[in-house]
């Protein structure tokens, strides 16, 4: 919110305080100020001169000599001009030796053909405003000064350029301070300062009856519109002269980012920002069947808003109607036909509550804001709606814009409604207060700040009966007047201490959280780099991973109001957001690399969604690049499944469910105590393709929960022999195509002692005959507790095992 | 004799000193002390000789075959020890060739922010609770005392999944569940994912980390809260490192308060990072308002508690010196292989 430091100064005398005392303790009590704005700071040394006298210039058709009074700064200054505009007794602002001027321009003494020029007579522009912002500033030529102005003078203040603006970042429960008063009042109760409240009383004002119009209007609220609009008062201005707004006002209006446009157009702005009520003036004379009518809307009924655009609206909308049509959309934007005009003479003034979620709905669907809406949607209260009312008329007459009527509609009055303008009150001993903030504040200075903040305290006991002012809607529990206390108190003076007062809790992470740490810090053990992507993707990804239309992978979970086409869907396999990473590394030249993610899938149980989904953890690996291989990515599958003291076996997918996405002669099933828990592979190299990625790329995802379920901690150690273990070599000479893992399940099913088998040597060559391959396995046996191994056993183990692979397998040991 | 066995000392003294492996001094060996070795024959010879001089003789050539076994004991031992810096020096490599272990990698600085934060709250008897991503609109919202017309549940901010499921904006969602499975006392930490409808850039990502704190007991003070913060700001910043409270608003804390720690960048004398003001922004708290914990099914007469929420992508910027947000997102292998810590 913008806030002009001397508009700030109409209700609270802040003169003595300085632009950093007062952003400090603005922060210290809630609010931040994001920006200070110099407004002159672009402009320095210009001054207010006179123009003594004019001669020709002999060198040059169109300048002129000027000899100037600046008062002090000179009486005798010769400055050269180019500008047609000027005359004798003329009072112009003059940019000294030196001045800097808008946009940078700096000043400095010269000659202009031959002719000393000690300075420049400035144009608006070149001080850096506008015919809005003063009068004589558009015009063409030199900005020349009302007569009244004094010689000498910083021209920033004659033409309303000394002021700050603070930008504030005012919190959502605060609607009260999106205006100048609001923000006044909080800098009076920090301060301990006078609050000099808006002038509203018009009729001391007018010291006359208002002018007589009551029988020309009716308003009403429909009973339809009473949630939506809680409070609604109109107001009549007649013999209404439609002009410029003086130049102080529209100066405010300028420094708040509000472009002035007509005065009673910009005294509703002014009321907008000063006391944060928006309001809206009507053409009297358009308003037919002289009658208002506040309803919700008509089910497609029209209007053309004030920018010209048609709004087709709904029954939750809500529009101001005289007694044939609607003529505004309610707290959003006017109607095009009942525009204050040139023309215009009778103005109806509208002061209203609207709730902020009903604008807000409207607002949003229509994809139309005004600072008006805006303004609602942060929450307006009944209270400052009939101050503003009131406010208005006072200004209107200030400022002569019109005639006061004695027109005066509140639906408060009519309704009887009244218990909105009834204050709560708050019953709280101060031990509570003081035992929720941890500290002791002295009860005088509990009072004192409540009183400071408008609160009325009455004192019973030991309690304290607090009455919230009416435009605090955001007070309602003793935990609300404790945050004001320690605001307004001093959040320094709490004190740092550590839940002294509370029970001992055991805390610390589950068995689960602790394996986890353990598993990552397993892969990162093994060169793997942790990454972290998005839990969504789009259905592109999918159809690059050719998943098929009818895969379990196509049901996600759909986004309905996603940000862009390429994350909508909630991602059941990672693998696409993991080949994505790789692409992008690859792209920057890291062509060897490993990665892994422990991330949710999201599995709906219906679509479209309606229950909550399983959310399951998976853990994804991948290995990329020339050094990798499937064996490097199994490897690193393998040490997280030997940190579980897991054993997996490796399946090659049947023809019909071979993910498209893996390479068809490179991939494989996992499987723990004979369940599925995740897939292998080398990616298809059309997939790679879509991800321009020309280096192999190896991928695994399992299903996490699935091994960690199987991990057993709770184990008791198996006794070992203190005799020592007998190892043997086999090599077999088998057909190329036979696996290694149906032999090595053979082998393990034979033999007792068994507890090793490691393939270690695989060779094709010249040495076995085309079509075979030589296959070597270590064996490793082991006694059992407390007994000798002894050769003659393990050669009746060895005997076991080649009976049963020339059994089952029909291959012979290699002589 | 003698003259004889000053020959053959003088013949062994000149072999051994041509020998200069273990294998020729073996054999050198057996030629002398062998079966059938110079000294071996002189003491079978032994038999031939006067019984009176055998004595004498015999004592002679024991002397001999001891002066014998000590000479070769000490050229073998010279030769062992020649040989072994031979083979050392065969074998020598060049050390600064590349190492072949297998490189380590390293963990996302989410999780490593994640870790540390947890190992200091765990520490205060904090246990981890992690909720689902997908909630609704009661456990996101409602239940945290957002009324109905609140912006933050707006289609402006949240990703909704159906009329009542979404995407958690905030790890609070975890609150209410927390305090729903574990009556009081209760310490827990909440991490985890969450998503709110932002384009990423270099402050703003759709998905991003948060981790809510949360304690509820029968005397829970602001000063608490104050005080868990700043053993949180001190671990994670440093000892010197100050915290200050100041007003904020939260629907679901009253009082709320914007935690700010001394600038990292420069300890609190202004610079670039903290904009000249000394501090940094890192989280939100508040003390647990009553309708929340009204909500828990909880007496809020009893009960009262504070709460904190910190964004975990905002400490890792702050403690590593991350520049812009989109790094933690793009996982670039360079970036990532820099947090061995």
């Amino acid at each position: 919110m913008k806030l002009p430091i001397s508009w700030l100064n109409d209700f609270v005398d802040i003169k003595n305080i300085t632009i950093d005392e007062l952003k400090t303790k603005l922060f210290d009590i809630g609010f931040e100020v994001e920006a200070i704005i110099d407004v002159g700071r672009e402009i320095s040394n210009v001054v207010v001169g006179q123009i003594e006298k004019i001669e020709k210039h002999q060198n040059s058709d169109h300048l002129q000599i000027c000899i100037l009074n600046c008062g002090h700064f000179g009486q005798q200054i010769q400055i050269v001009t180019g500008a047609q505009n000027v005359f004798v007794g003329a009072k112009v602002p003059v940019a000294l030796n030196g001045a800097t001027l808008s946009n940078g321009v700096k000043i400095k003494n010269g000659k202009l053909r031959g002719v000393d020029s000690n300075g420049m007579l400035c144009s608006g522009t070149e001080l850096g405003i506008d015919e809005n912002f003063f009068d004589g500033a558009g015009v063409d030529g030199i900005l020349i000064l009302p007569q009244s102005t004094e010689i000498g003078l910083d021209i920033k203040s004659v033409i309303g350029l000394n002021d700050f603006i603070f930008d504030l970042s005012i919190t959502a429960n605060r609607p009260d301070c999106q205006s100048i008063l609001g923000i006044a009042r909080e800098v009076a109760s920090a301060f301990n300062l006078k609050l000099k409240e808006p002038e509203t009383d018009y009729m001391l004002l007018l010291q006359q009856k208002p002018a007589k119009f009551s029988n020309n209007l009716t308003v009403n609220i429909n009973a339809n519109a009473k949630e939506k609009c809680l409070r609604y008062i109109s107001t009549v201005l007649q013999n209404v002269k439609i002009e410029k707004s003086p130049i102080w006002l529209r100066q405010r209006l300028l420094l708040c980012d509000i472009i002035p446009k007509n005065n009673v157009v910009d005294l509703t702005n002014y009321i907008l920002l000063e006391l944060g009520q928006p309001m809206h003036a009507f053409d009297y004379s358009q308003i037919e069947n002289k009658t208002i009518q506040v309803r919700v809307a008509n089910h497609q009924e029209q209007i053309v808003t004030l920018d010209n655009k048609n709004q087709s609206l709904i029954n939750s909308d809500l529009v101001i109607c005289d007694g044939i049509k609607p003529i505004a959309l309610a707290g959003i934007m006017g109607g095009a036909n009942s525009e204050i005009l040139d023309s215009t003479q009778t103005v109806v003034f509208e002061t209203a509550t609207f709730t902020r979620e009903g604008i807000r709905k409207t607002s949003r669907r229509l994809g139309l804001s005004s600072n008006s809406s805006l303004r609602y949607e942060k929450g307006v209260d009944v209270y400052t709606t009939g101050l503003a009312s009131k406010r208005a008329l006072f200004l209107a007459q200030k400022l002569q814009i019109g005639e006061i009527t004695d027109f005066y509609y509140d639906s408060f009055e009519c309704l009887e409604n009244n218990q909105l303008l009834k204050q709560k009150q708050i019953e709280v001993p101060i031990t509570k207060i003081n035992q929720l903030l941890g500290i002791e504040i002295p009860k005088k200075d509990i009072i004192d700040i409540l009183n400071r903040l408008n609160f009325k305290i009455e004192e019973q006991n030991d309690k304290l009966i607090a009455t919230v002012p009416l435009y605090r809607n955001d007070i309602s529990i003793y935990q609300d007047l404790a945050e004001e206390i320690i605001r307004m108190y001093g959040y320094s003076n709490i004190k740092s201490t550590l839940m002294e007062k509370c029970s001992i809790t055991q805390g610390g992470l589950s068995n689960y959280q602790k394996l986890r740490n353990s598993v990552k810090n397993i892969l990162v053990a093994q060169g793997m780099y942790e990454i972290k992507t998005f839990s969504f993707y789009s259905e592109k990804q999918l159809d690059n991973f050719k998943i098929d239309v009818n895969a379990k992978e196509r049901k996600v979970i759909k986004i309905l109001n996603p940000i862009n086409e390429d994350l909508t869907i909630m991602r059941r396999l990672l693998a696409p957001s993991m080949v994505d990473i790789i692409s992008k590394n690859l792209k920057r030249g890291v062509d060897n690399s490993r990665l892994f993610e422990l991330a949710n899938i999201y599995i709906p149980k219906t679509i479209p969604l309606q229950d909550f989904p399983e959310e399951r953890p998976i853990l994804c690996l991948s290995a990329f690049g020339d050094n990798e291989n499937f064996y490097t990515l199994k490897g690193c599958v393998e040490a997280v499944l030997e940190r579980l003291n897991l054993q997996a076996e490796y399946q090659s997918f049947e023809q019909n469910s071979l993910p498209l996405f893996l390479h068809p002669y490179q991939s494989a099933k996992i499987l723990v105590n004979e369940q599925e828990v995740g897939y292998i592979g080398t990616i298809a190299y059309d997939v790679l393709e879509k991800y321009d990625i020309e280096k192999p790329v190896y991928i695994a995802e399992i299903d996490y929960d699935l091994i960690i379920e199987k991990f057993n901690n709770n184990f008791q150690v198996v006794p070992v022999s203190k005799f020592h273990n007998i190892e043997r070599d086999l090599s077999f000479v088998v057909p190329e195509n036979l696996i290694s893992g149906e032999i090595e399940k053979i082998i393990k099913q034979s033999a007792k002692y068994l507890s090793k088998v490691i393939l270690f040597d695989v060779y094709k060559g010249e040495q076995v005959e085309k079509g075979k391959k030589s296959l070597t396995y270590h064996l490793t046996f082991t006694p059992k507790f407390e007994e000798e191994l002894t050769h003659e056993e393990v050669d009746k183990q060895i005997q076991k095992i080649l009976k049963n692979l020339k059994e089952k397998l029909q291959i012979t040991i290699r002589e | 004799m003698e003259t004889k066995i000053n020959l053959l000392k003088e013949k062994l003294n000149q072999e051994l000193k041509n020998i200069n492996d273990s294998k020729s001094l073996y054999s050198l060996q057996s030629s002398y002390l062998g079966k059938t070795g110079e000294i071996s024959l002189m003491m079978r010879e032994l038999g031939k000789v006067d019984k009176e001089e055998r004595p004498k003789l015999g004592q002679i050539i024991n002397q001999l075959k001891e002066w014998a076994i000590s000479k070769f004991f000490n050229a073998s031992q010279t030769i062992k020890l020649n040989e072994l810096l031979s083979r050392y020096k065969n074998e020598e490599i060049d050390v600064t060739l590349p190492a072949k272990s297998q490189k380590y990698g390293s963990l996302h600085p989410i999780t490593l922010v994640t870790n540390e934060l947890l190992d200091i709250f765990t520490g205060l008897g904090f246990y981890v609770y992690e909720g689902p991503e997908i909630e609704n609109d009661y456990y996101c919202f409602t239940a945290l005392n957002l009324p109905k017309d609140h912006p933050a549940r707006d289609m402006q901010d949240t990703f909704y999944l159906s009329e009542d499921l979404l995407l958690r904006v905030q790890t609070s969602a975890g609150q209410i569940r927390a305090m729903e499975q574990n009556k009081p006392p209760l310490k827990v930490v909440v991490p985890g994912r969450v998503y709110r409808i932002d384009d990423l850039d270099s402050t703003h990502s759709p998905m991003f980390h948060q981790m809510e704190g949360l304690v509820i007991d029968k005397h829970v003070t602001l000063c608490d809260l104050k005080g868990v913060l700043e053993i949180l700001a001190k671990k994670m910043f440093g000892e010197e490192s100050k915290t200050r409270l100041r007003p904020s608003f939260f629907p679901f804390t009253e009082p709320s308060v914007e935690v700010d720690v001394t600038c990292c960048g420069c300890g609190g004398k202004g610079c670039k990072i903290c904009k000249n003001t000394g501090w940094i922004e890192v989280l939100g708290a508040g003390m647990v308002h009553p309708n929340v914990i009204k909500n828990a099914g909880l007496d809020p007469e009893i009960y009262s508690g504070f709460a904190f929420g910190v964004g975990l992508e905002r400490i890792a910027i702050l403690k590593y010196g991350i520049k812009d947000l989109k790094w933690l997102y793009e996982n670039d292998v360079r970036f990532l292989s820099q947090f061995k810590i």
